[in-house]
């Protein structure tokens, strides 16, 4: 019977993104219970509805976070056409889902890093950054900023980009698509790198869909969901099935984000190839009333959001549920059982973005 | 792309209403509290594996108590805890109770003011 | 199980030069799309309608109507790019070049002031002399 010690992990820890405090019950060196806090990067930017109207909220709702900034400006644009029943034109479906799909390979790369720093390569970490830095010179060149992008407005997008650009863009994709070839693969075959993520916090089926996971979370433990099957913006158009693995463990977990790697590159050549012409905002007059719920597939996961409006030119509610919330229960549920060891890997399988989790 | 089934439900049937819909085998998305100068609400979201989107509305004010689903969907106590510590609504019951320390803020239940309530 | 599968990778980046440049030695080129700093092109055209400042997200532009003055607080500025859609007149424009950093608070704001507008007694067109009062240090 070993005697019980409290060890405080986070907020600040190199492996982490965001910071994210979990306090550690353990007996010698195995944990036995977790109890998460969190609250550190709240700012409340839910409640700015009320003081920003719904054309400037879009530039609030871009810096929730730096990672998947993105797709959270993309969201709210087409929640408020959806509410104001405004359809875009379809090179601006097109251009946000290449754009989207671009946010979607630097995510995967970024966490690629995170994961192997958290188990000591830091070596690997820095070649994963090295590819990643070429999506980030694609974002400033076409949308004039490397994480930020404010280029999504309601009805449309700001900027166009034209046949010249996207047809080197397609040349880039394949050469991000070859060199990341012999980095990615270390992640899958080489043995130590095996030996710390096999068989390291099996979350089963069934335990999967109780406990509410979402995203590669859910999908490494062999349950098939995947919004973009929603069909939203370009997806229609595309062909492409969700990427399953069957284990559960963080090797399965870190497959899957391998295989949507390259998923993504070959949805940007899909997309390059079938964009049509035309114009690429449309205007949108009126105020938004009513209520609207939409739902998109993030890097980490699903995302929900609702929007309530009352006819005025500010928004009632706003609502964003991201999908570090839905993973955290996921994350108390891997930890007891594990070494200490492990608690770094454990805490970023689950890929936790804490600054979307509280906005 | 979304269904808006939003289906109103009073206070002593939502723990009921939560045990059906776990067995058709929906899951538990979201709970989301609203207040307006009119009304105040709690959206409950619950979604199948086959992507069909249910809703449940419960009127509530400011400070009533009602009854936590955490026995039914574990993962809904972190959605409570979130509501307790934003806009002051009590839930009895919940499988980890945070007791208010959940986020800690300066201001105490800060969404509950509104700025229409707000003289600027 | 493969060892050490990183090795083709740290063959190839030991005979290759280095990924990062060295940079206050070789500075960085932006692209013209690039997002630095906003500007004020033609204070001449600005009609000083306050539409930027009222649409700015960050509330950093200030706008005076009676003594045509435009001024920009550049700390506070996130340069979203609103400012310089929303102008019916297109006088704002987007720089490339990065506010510089600064050790104090005393230069965040950037002011221009409109012309000054005589009366000639020949009804020839009148004067104009903008004044731009510069209190920052930009970095060229």
């Amino acid at each position: 019977m070993g005697e019980r010690t409290i060890i405080p992990f986070g907020p600040q820890h190199p492996v982490l993104p965001e910071p994210l405090h979990l306090d550690l019950i353990m007996e010698d060196e195995k944990v036995v219970g977790a109890v998460p806090s969190i609250g550190f990067v709240h700012r409340g930017l839910e409640k700015l509805v009320e003081k920003r109207d719904f054309n400037e909220m879009i530039y609030v709702i871009e810096r929730i976070c730096g990672i998947c900034s993105f797709i959270h400006g993309q969201s709210y644009a087409q929640t408020l056409e959806g509410m104001m029943g405004v359809d875009i034109p379809p090179r601006a479906k097109y251009l946000r889902t290449i754009w989207a799909e671009l946010s979607r390979v630097h995510s995967h790369l970024l966490w690629l890093g995170l994961m192997a720093d958290a188990y000591g390569f830091e070596s690997l970490f820095m070649h994963c950054w090295r590819i990643r830095e070429k999506v980030l010179d694609i974002f400033e060149e076409t949308t004039g900023g490397r994480v930020i992008f404010s280029v999504c407005k309601i009805g449309g997008v700001w900027k166009d980009i034209d046949n010249d650009t996207l047809n080197r863009i397609k040349v880039i994709v394949k050469d991000i698509g070859e060199e990341a070839k012999a980095v990615t693969d270390v992640f899958v075959r080489d043995y130590s790198v095996q030996k710390r993520t096999r068989g390291i916090g099996v979350v089963t089926y069934q335990e999967a869909i109780d406990l509410g996971a979402v995203g590669p979370t859910l999908r490494g433990s062999g349950v098939v969901q995947d919004m973009r099957t929603l069909g939203y913006a370009a997806y229609g158009d595309l062909n492409f099935e969700p990427i399953v693995e069957k284990d559960g463990d963080c090797y399965a977990r870190t497959v899957v984000r391998v295989r949507e790697v390259y998923q993504s590159l070959d949805l940007i050549r899909q997309c390059i190839e079938k964009i049509p012409d035309g114009e690429v905002d449309m205007k949108v007059k009126g105020n938004p009333s009513g209520e609207y719920i939409s739902r998109m597939e993030q890097p980490r996961g699903q995302t929900f959001y609702y929007a309530k409006g009352n006819g005025t030119k500010y928004l009632e509610r706003f609502r964003v549920r991201t999908p570090t919330f839905a993973n955290i229960p996921t994350l108390l549920k891997i930890l007891p059982g594990a070494d200490l060891a492990d608690v770094p890997v454990l805490a970023l399988t689950i890929d936790p973005c804490i600054s979307c989790t509280e906005r | 792309m979304t269904e808006r089934i939003i289906n109103p439900v009073t206070a002593e049937e939502l723990v009921d209403r939560a045990k059906q819909y776990l067995q058709n085998g929906h899951r538990l998305i979201q709970i989301c509290c609203t207040k307006t100068p009119s009304e105040m609400y709690l959206l409950y979201s619950f979604e199948k594996l086959d992507l069909t989107l249910e809703n449940l509305r419960l009127d509530i004010q400011s400070g009533d108590t009602i009854p936590s689903i955490s026995d039914v969907y574990f993962a809904a106590f972190l959605y409570e805890n979130e509501i307790h510590d934003l806009y002051g609504i009590n839930v009895s019951g919940m499988a980890v109770d945070f007791q208010g320390t959940f986020y800690e803020t300066a201001v105490k239940q800060p969404f509950n003011i509104i700025a229409a309530d707000m003289k600027e | 199980m493969a060892f050490n599968v990183i090795n083709k990778t740290i063959m190839k980046s030991l005979f290759s030069k280095p990924a990062t440049a060295m940079y206050p030695v070789i500075k960085n080129e932006f692209y013209p799309n690039t997002r630095g700093s906003i500007e004020m092109a033609k204070i001449e055209n600005c009609s000083f309608c306050g539409i930027c400042s009222k649409r700015c997200p960050a509330t950093a532009i200030e706008v005076g109507k009676s003594d045509k003055k435009w001024e920009i607080d550049r700390t506070r500025c996130i340069v979203c790019n609103f400012c310089v859609q929303v102008c019916p007149k297109n006088c704002l424009n987007t720089q490339r070049s990065y506010t510089a950093p600064m050790r104090d608070k005393s230069s965040k704001l950037f002011t221009v002031y409109g012309p000054v507008v005589q009366e000639v007694a020949s009804g020839t067109a009148a004067q104009d002399n903008p004044t731009q009062v510069e209190t920052v240090e930009e970095d060229a």
